[in-house]
């Protein structure tokens, strides 16, 4: 088959560094000099070459590796283990030995074979000690990696496998994928989305629109994170159908002035999230109260506001495209013809649910995520009495993963507590 | 034409649809004018439904109930499809789509096509401009399942060959992004899969309900130079919401009256010898929802506010003690099948 520009590394583009578990993402940018797994190097070997390729760091740079090698049966291995002793003092290499070796510029590779033939306990091992034992001195002394284009799957390992924060959903695999099919989200829908994980679920809504179709996000940042999105380098073309708007806007913007449904939701963070927004993008004097403004003041230093005032016709011109692009959002969502509705953020879920099914048409899934069950209670027993949702599900589901190995075959020995509970439903009209 | 792919508004002559009664209880109908179709809240007259939005309460004509006509989707496709074989559910194909970097334009191989079920699923997802070849050796599925892609407007992203795999292997001259298998031998047309594969960075995932099934077919796989192979298992599980019993103990303690609960003190002395919890199940029969939406009604009549509780609880003894609880439902599904993910790089050195 013929090499697609997409699946070579070029440079500029994020590629996803995986070794076993450690997975980082990087750009890929020519004599910049990275870190990963504790060693410093460069990519520039890996420019141009095909993604999936393997490399093994020597000295700063990396050099091309095979993938495929067998350890199995090539060893001469004891069947049992009776006569093996603690391992402390059967090696015949110091920490000296090995740091020569180093210096002579003995790969990885070079050294556990050093290793090995210096193990008087070696073999005498098990196969399966020795398999072990090859492991792990493989991993402490070899930096061998696989190079890969980040996709939505890979990206959700990544995050997932971060510290979640309170400010932060790290959504497991099974549950992104369940909130993305159970929306029934393809290209051409229009769907309406809240979410803070980092940009993770718009971005595989985005992926999944292609460009067709229309995203509203409401994000309660000051500025929408796409952390996800510009990892997975996503096309222009894919970005632009998102409209996206500050949740705190919602009121004034697509209810109109005078009621103040919304108040409360983003809570105190969105009058500071505002003043630094109206500051950064420029704001429509007509939408922003006077105590903002004052707000605003404080908040900026003496340099930037000088840029401001320089920037004054810049400011104009943000503060029509973000009217326009407000006017855009209510027009689309007055015809309440939204096709999905996909809630996975850090607050009380109920309220901005009520709020947004208004929004959805008839017959249109919508799916609301939780790091705990009981805001899906009560989001559950709101739908219920007002009656407008039917098929509703509160569910949970439980990842396994299984270690397949001849005659060694089960379960991982740790697995994930949870993924989150969601609550799906189909909304229904009275006319 | 009725699609399940796109969003349609308005309910037509001919379209299919998914009937709700109640909950877990829908079935597909299609739309004819002149007919009427029977539910247990009554007859629905299609000449009815035809103009109006899908989606929207329909009361039948005996004016006891409503039922909702829903435009179909693959999910709901899979909770009333008319079984020919096992089929795989919610759970596993949204794992699979994921895993398997499913997208608009994602050419894939599917074996065996079975009921259809992943395959609605996987045509939405790589519409408009991917395209999925299944193909299933069982003449009369594979006949009945081309016939449903035709009529829900599926035959431009799903192409159908009634062919064995495993002897005869997919079709040569197509070149996929990910392979799908799902029948009793998948090691056997993993070397087939390899074939159609693209070799920068293909996914094949393969769903077996037996252990044996995946140890040959993870053989198989790094015989053949995959990578990245995993095993998981996912499964879903529901919960049910609905008011439970649990009354105070009785200690022989008076009990203190608060301001708030000057009701209470009774509490104990009357349900001395009721279960711990006990379930509440309505028995009106104006309601159309099922077992765990007892309150719905209720709460509806009674414009009920935060706390209150519905009538068929209000009628019973102690309904202080009734409380919303979150219920894991008594008898899940333990397993249905491992799934096993690969890549495949291959490159010329
Ligand atoms: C369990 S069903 C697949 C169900 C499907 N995944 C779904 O969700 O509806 C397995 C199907 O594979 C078909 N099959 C089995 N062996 C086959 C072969 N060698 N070639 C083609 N189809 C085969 C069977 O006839 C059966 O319909």
């Amino acid at each position: 088959m013929a090499k697609q520009p997409e699946k070579l590394i070029k440079e500029n583009v994020h590629v996803l560094l995986k070794k076993g578990n450690n997975v980082k993402v990087f750009r890929a940018e020519r004599d910049r000099k990275i870190v990963f797994d504790k060693r410093t190097f460069c990519l520039n070997a890996a420019l141009d070459q095909p993604f999936g390729t393997s490399w093994e760091v020597s000295k700063n740079n990396i050099i091309p590796v095979r993938t495929t090698e067998r350890l199995q049966g090539e060893v001469q291995s004891a069947s049992d283990n009776r006569d093996i002793q603690d391992d402390t003092g059967s090696q015949r290499l110091d920490r000296d030995d090995i740091m020569n070796l180093k210096e002579q510029g003995v790969s990885g590779e070079g050294i556990v074979e050093q290793l090995v033939d210096n193990s008087k306990s070696f073999t005498n091992k098990t196969a399966y000690s020795q398999e072990k034992y090859l492991k792990k001195k493989k991993e402490k002394y070899i930096t061998k990696f696989t190079i890969y284009k980040p996709n939505v799957r890979l990206l959700c390992g990544v995050f997932f496998n971060k510290v979640p924060s309170p400010k932060i959903i790290c959504l497991r695999e099974d549950t992104l994928a369940q909130l993305l099919t159970c929306t029934n989200v393809q290209a051409g829908s229009k769907v309406m989305v809240v979410e803070n994980c980092q940009g993770l679920l718009m971005a595989s809504v985005l992926e999944r629109l292609a460009g067709k179709g229309t995203i509203v996000q409401f994000h309660s940042e000051d500025r929408p994170v796409m952390i996800a999105e510009d990892l997975l380098d996503l096309p222009c073309e894919y970005r632009d159908i998102a409209l996206r708007m500050q949740l705190r806007d919602f009121n004034k913007v697509v209810k109109g002035e005078g009621s103040s449904c919304l108040k409360g939701v983003a809570g105190e963070e969105g009058d500071i999230a505002e003043a630094m927004d109206t500051h950064e993008t420029g704001h429509s004097g007509a939408l922003v109260s006077e105590d903002v403004e004052a707000q605003e003041e404080d908040s900026l230093t003496h340099k930037t506001r000088k840029r401001d005032f320089k920037d004054n016709s810049e400011r104009e011109k943000k503060k029509i495209v973000r009217m326009e692009k407000h006017r855009k959002i209510k027009e689309l969502l007055e015809k309440r013809d939204m096709d999905s509705l996909l809630i996975a953020c850090r607050f009380q879920p109920a309220l901005l649910l009520n709020h947004l099914l208004e929004y959805l048409a008839p017959s249109r899934p919508f799916v609301v995520y939780s790091s705990f069950k009981e805001p899906l209670v009560e989001c559950f027993k709101q739908l219920k009495d007002n009656g407008s949702v039917v098929n509703m599900n509160l569910t949970e589901t439980w990842l396994r993963h299984y270690q397949i190995l001849e005659n060694r075959t089960h379960p991982m020995i740790s697995m994930s507590g949870t993924g989150g509970y969601i609550l799906t439903g189909t909304k229904i009209s009275y006319t | 034409m009725m699609s399940f792919l796109g969003h349609k508004k308005i309910i037509d002559d001919q379209d299919l649809g998914i009937l709700y009664i109640s909950h877990n209880n829908m079935e597909p109908l299609k739309v004819c004018r002149g007919q009427v179709t029977q539910t247990k809240y009554g007859a629905i007259r299609h000449s009815d439904v035809i103009g109006k939005k899908f989606g929207c309460r329909i009361m039948t004509t005996n004016g006891k109930g409503w039922v909702v006509l829903l435009q179909p989707t693959p999910e709901l496709w899979t909770l009333t499809l008319p079984h020919r074989t096992q089929i795989l559910y919610f759970a596993d194909i949204s794992l699979i789509t994921l895993k398997l970097d499913l997208k608009p334009g994602s050419r894939v191989a599917e074996a065996g096509t079975g009921s259809g079920s992943l395959s609605h699923a996987i045509a939405r997802t790589i519409v408009p401009t991917g395209h999925l070849y299944t193909y299933e050796f069982h003449e009369q599925r594979a006949k009945q399942a081309r016939e449903e892609f035709e009529s829900h407007g599926l035959s431009k992203v799903v192409t159908l060959s009634h062919r064995d795999v495993i002897k005869d292997g997919f079709d040569d001259s197509i070149t996929v992004d990910a392979v799908f298998l799902d029948l009793p031998s998948p090691w056997l047309v993993v070397p087939h899969a390899k074939k159609v594969l693209t070799s920068s960075g293909g996914r094949i995932c393969s769903f077996s309900p037996c252990i044996e099934q995946v140890q040959k077919t993870c053989t198989a796989l790094s015989e053949l130079g995959f990578s990245e192979l995993e095993t998981v298992e996912c499964l879903l599980r529901p919960f049910d919401v609905k008011y439970s019993s649990l009354p105070e103990p009785d200690l022989g303690v008076p009990a203190k009256k608060t301001d708030s609960e000057t009701e209470d003190s009774d509490n104990g002395k009357t349900e001395g010898n009721t279960k711990a919890t006990k379930e509440c199940h309505s028995s009106d029969k104006f309601q159309n929802e099922g077992e765990a939406d007892d309150d719905e009604i209720a709460a509806k009549r009674a414009k009920l506010e935060e706390n209150a509780l519905p009538k068929c609880i209000q009628r019973r003894k102690n309904p202080q003690s009734y409380s919303r609880c979150v219920v894991p439902q008594r008898e899940i599904t333990g397993h249905t099948g491992y799934l096993t993910f690969a890549s495949l790089y291959e490159f010329k050195t």
